[in-house]
């Protein structure tokens, strides 16, 4: 399973946010870091086809995902940075209306239902108006939807952003074991999350790839004189080296 | 003073609030017309003039008097109509065009269309004038029987109260009696007099009036409850003012929100109304002078009534405004309390409306929102309802009941805006939200995609309260534009005798008719009319090479053709609007939510979301069709089932449509007529669907598709010539365009198509920019 950009290049009127963009994906989990208008999120919606790009090709095994259509996105999980939810609809109806959309039926659509509801911890709230709940919870909602299908590239926007300390613990924990056998790709501003799920981490900067690597070789790869953040040396460390300016 | 000028001076509100008001007063207007063109309003400003000058030399003069110059004037109009179309009999009064004008020269609309010679617009304005001069005759003969009505009221209990038919002592039936005999004896010794009553008639007449005051009362309401939706609820509460205080002030603004709304709504038009029909000077009569309150028990002038009846409007808008608030404000659920007050007034309307006056329950029927919202159906209408047994006015039992909810609903809006808290709150209804949204998951777990799309549009974009705004809008539409005069009555009579394939029996029927019209000018000259319809029918056939029929054009003409011109055009800018509006939403809602992402990530959320949503627009598309056109077919065929006994007969037949350019039997013109319409409605909600793709939001989508769309047609419909270049509206109404086919013109083929091609073409863009990125 691989998952390849190859000299993609997107840009917004005069603004470039990524430059000749190539990187390739295999199964893990994959941490995202970059200050704000890095290109992150340009990149998510490039795999996603949110966006057209200007440049370059996106291939999974080997065939062009624009070619592949709808057989892709069949093998995508998004979950989107921002919180865009039907506000009118249950969690339980929300998660039911993007499972048809990816194709499920009968049985297998409810089961799928459960079990994602069950793994986001959302079942108390099944049969609660969604612009009801919590930012947190708006947020469990999402990866609910984004897990359903079984898919085999999972692309998380800012997954735990709102979420209290515990529920980052067991979305983290839940997150490493969903990595066994699909792409995760994870983008967020809280390093302490990647830094210990993450196979690789990627550092992205004026929309070009600055370093990627496993979190220790990047930790390791840091001058020696380096003062650390805190008491020792972490992937905070890390951003500031190389994307602080 | 902070939240007076917050809610009564906030440009937005203050913006719309204008708006409604010119809206009322154009609403109001063009419901005076038939028409709506100016030339139809000149004919209304003439027809008014033509009154007020026959009131102001009649007045004071006795009631035999002023009756026979009513019949002389409708003399005086019908000679002129004889002479224009043609009839001839021996006691003719005018031979020539010079003696017509002359007999009409203080008519200058009649003096037009005669040196015109437009035969539809001579029609139409001598109707209009004649029937100007029949409601001044009725009004007279009203006035001098009153006297009589009311001893005949009186002489009429007595009798019934010694009949054991109209129940026993102590029942309801007896105490009624007695009740009604007892209120009009106030009456005995009102003097009514003669005078113009068509600014205060016109103006009752108008309910539309009502409904803007309702609106704008739920504005001002929906104002108080701003701070929810913004997030400041507990800010404000937090604060010293914030909780009883602001309540107290919120009824004072609510009280001057109400006599604003009175003022725009009410008196404005019946300024307007006054000062288009005329009778400033007769609002100094007693009010039994109107025949509208002849059963209205109350002592009182015009005037006094007018003064009476506008601060009930102010206290009713009180009222009304009170009960929305609470029910609004008690419900911490924005969507739901807004389900709630739109169920509510939905069954109280349904009572008001549908609930028969003879029910049982009639005292639901008075004892309604809706009869603070029409107020003057309280002075209009005398009725008791049995309450325990006694009867009680409808007025009395409403004003009665206008202090005791007033008062009710005061202290609970007040108790709510002390004592709700903006967190935490489990009011009763959000107690069972729970257990009717785990039964309604259960439904909805098993929709598709489609029924999804079906769903979201119907509930979460209220497209159920749209659809039900669409069934009361098009309710209003008219169909037919009739002018039967009393000359066309016999000529109609034997066409519809005679309808069906010209054979022998055609002409034995003549023969027949004849003979036994004996010397009657009237049939004779009808008959002759038949028989050269029937000769230029057989004529035209027979070059032509079908079967001749009679058939009658007139039915045609205000079914289809050019004489509904106005109206198939006005019904066609509303089925274009509603369509429009009822389709806004279905992308806008997506972007709205901010879920376009998501949707686009899925594998089933490009093509198949898309085909889903155009299927959804159709479908809407549909039922405005429905609601428009199905309802127009069973129009004609209950104003004239004739129509459906020629169906199979030749559109040649018809004089309009001798030249179409197809053999088609009317079954089969009419079916296309239908389906052309349907098509092109559908063309147009799929345009408004690919617009609204473009939208950020919800509101904008509404704005621009009620720009793009329905503002043309609108403008069409009120005669603007140019927009029809720009606007659905005529392809949509069809009708004029196949008509014109009928006169060989192949050109108005191209309205169709081009309109054709922007649906299709909207709909291709849309498609492409939502499936293939951006």
């Amino acid at each position: 399973m691989e998952l390849k950009l190859t000299n993609v290049q997107k840009r917004y009127g005069q603004l470039l946010a990524l430059r000749n963009f190539s990187v390739t994906f295999e199964r893990g989990i994959y941490g995202i870091l970059g200050a704000n208008g890095a290109g992150k999120t340009t990149m998510m919606n490039l795999i996603t086809d949110n966006i057209k790009r200007d440049g370059g090709s996106i291939t999974f095994d080997g065939r062009e995902i624009l070619e592949m259509g709808s057989e892709f996105r069949g093998l995508l999980g998004y979950m989107p940075q921002q919180q865009g939810i039907y506000a009118n609809m249950t969690t339980e109806s929300f998660v039911t209306y993007i499972g048809r959309l990816k194709g499920l039926k009968g049985k297998k659509l409810a089961a799928g239902v459960d079990e994602v509801l069950e793994l986001a911890n959302l079942n108390g709230m099944r049969h609660k108006k969604t612009g009801l709940l919590s930012g947190g919870m708006k947020q469990r909602v999402l990866l609910a939807q984004a897990l359903l299908g079984d898919p085999k590239v999972l692309i998380l926007d800012e997954p735990t952003a709102g979420l209290d300390p515990k529920e980052r613990v067991r979305i983290r924990a839940f997150i490493k074991e969903l990595a066994e056998d699909r792409i995760v790709l994870l983008a967020t501003h809280i390093v302490s999350d990647i830094e210990s799920i993450a196979d690789q981490v990627m550092l992205i900067k004026n929309g070009k790839l600055l370093r990627m690597a496993p979190p220790d070789e990047l930790i390791a790869a840091l001058p020696k004189d380096w003062e650390p953040v805190a008491h020792h040396l972490s992937l905070e460390d890390v951003y500031l080296y190389y994307l602080g300016e | 003073m902070g939240e007076w000028k917050r809610v009564l001076l906030d440009p937005k509100r203050l913006f719309l609030l204008a708006l409604m008001a010119l809206l009322c007063a154009g609403l109001f207007v063009l419901s005076l017309l038939d028409e709506i063109t100016p030339t139809e309003l000149g004919r209304m400003a003439s027809a008014n003039a033509y009154v007020d000058r026959c009131v102001e030399e009649w007045r004071g003069r006795p009631y035999d008097e002023m009756e026979a110059l009513t019949e002389a004037e409708h003399q005086r109009l019908g000679d002129v109509f004889d002479w224009y179309l043609g009839a001839s009999y021996e006691e003719m009064r005018i031979s020539s065009e010079e003696e017509a004008i002359a007999a009409v020269a203080d008519l200058p609309e009649m003096v037009r269309w005669i040196k015109a010679r437009d035969t539809r617009e001579f029609i139409r304005t001598y109707t209009t004038y004649w029937d100007a001069m029949a409601e001044l005759k009725s009004e007279m003969i009203y006035l001098s029987g009153y006297e009589d009505y009311l001893e005949s009221v009186q002489s009429q209990a007595e009798r019934q109260s010694q009949t054991s038919l109209f129940g026993k002592e102590g029942s309801f039936t007896r105490r009624n009696l007695a009740k009604t005999a007892e209120d009009f004896k106030s009456l005995l010794g009102v003097e009514v007099e003669f005078g113009n009553s068509r600014g205060l008639l016109n103006w009752l007449d108008y309910e539309t009036g009502d409904y803007f005051h309702l609106l704008a009362i739920i504005i001002i309401v929906l104002a108080f409850l701003e701070e929810r939706k913004k997030g400041l609820w507990p800010a404000v509460r937090a604060t010293q003012g914030g909780r009883l205080r602001m309540g107290v002030i919120r009824m004072g603004i609510l009280l001057a929100g109400s006599v604003i709304a009175t003022v725009l709504f009410s008196v404005l038009p019946l300024l307007l109304s006054m000062s288009i029909h005329g009778g400033w000077g007769d609002l100094a009569r007693s009010l039994q002078s109107v025949e509208r309150f002849r059963t209205c028990p109350l002592r009182l002038t015009v005037m006094e009534w007018l003064v009476r009846f506008f601060a009930v409007k102010v206290l009713s808008g009180v009222l009304i405004g009170l009960l929305i608030w609470f029910v609004l404000g008690v419900i911490s659920n924005p969507q739901f309390s807004i389900s709630v007050l739109g169920t509510l007034l939905a069954v109280e309307y349904g009572l008001y409306a549908f609930l028969p006056v003879q029910s049982a329950l009639n005292m639901l029927k008075y004892f309604n929102i809706f009869a603070y919202v029409h107020t003057s159906a309280l002075y209009t209408e005398y009725l008791n309802v049995d309450l325990f047994g006694f009867p009680i006015g409808i007025r009395i039992l409403a004003l009665c009941g206008m202090a005791g909810f007033g008062l009710l609903f005061g202290a609970l809006v007040l108790n709510t805006q002390r004592n709700r808290r903006p967190e935490g709150n489990r009011d009763v209804l959000s107690r069972i939200a729970l257990p009717v949204n785990r039964a309604l998951d259960r439904v909805r777990s098993r929709l598709t995609v489609a029924g999804w799309e079906g769903y979201k549009a119907l509930i979460f974009q209220y497209g159920v309260l749209l659809m039900a705004l669409v069934v009361l809008a098009t309710g209003g539409l008219n169909y037919l534009y009739a002018t039967v005069t009393s000359e066309d009555r016999w000529y109609e009579a034997y066409l519809d005798d005679m309808e069906g394939p010209i054979s022998e029996a055609t002409d034995d029927y003549i023969v027949k008719a004849r003979k036994s019209a004996a010397d009657n000018d009237e049939l004779l000259y009808a008959l002759d009319r038949v028989e050269r319809r029937v000769e230029t029918l057989r004529q035209r056939a027979e070059e032509g090479g079908y079967s001749p029929w009679i058939v009658d054009d007139y039915d045609y003409q205000i079914g289809f053709g050019d004489m509904s011109l106005n109206t198939q055009r006005f019904n066609a800018a509303a089925a274009v609007m509603l369509t429009a509006l009822l389709v806004a939403p279905l992308w806008a809602f997506e972007r709205q939510a901010g879920v376009t992402p998501m949707l686009r990530s899925a594998p089933g959320g490009r093509r198949k979301l898309f085909r889903r949503k155009a299927l959804t627009a159709a479908l809407l598309s549909v039922f405005v069709w429905g609601c428009v056109y199905v309802r127009e077919m069973f129009f004609v065929a209950q104003y004239d089932s004739r129509i459906f006994a020629t169906l199979t007969a030749s559109v040649r037949n018809l004089d309009a449509l001798a030249s179409f350019p197809l053999a088609l039997t009317f079954g089969q013109y009419l079916a296309i007529l239908y389906v052309l319409r349907l098509v092109m409605l559908i063309g147009v909600g799929e345009t408004a669907l690919a617009v609204s793709l473009f939208c950020p939001n919800v509101r904008v989508s509404y704005v621009i598709v009620a720009v793009l769309l329905g503002l043309p047609a609108l403008l069409t419909a009120l005669g603007v010539g140019f927009f029809r270049w720009v606007s659905p509206l005529v392809p949509v109404a069809s009708a004029e365009l196949l008509w014109g086919l009928g006169g060989g013109s192949l050109i108005c083929l191209l309205p169709w198509l081009v309109w054709l091609a922007v649906g299709v073409g909207a709909l291709w863009i849309a498609r492409r920019i939502w499936c293939k990125g951006n």
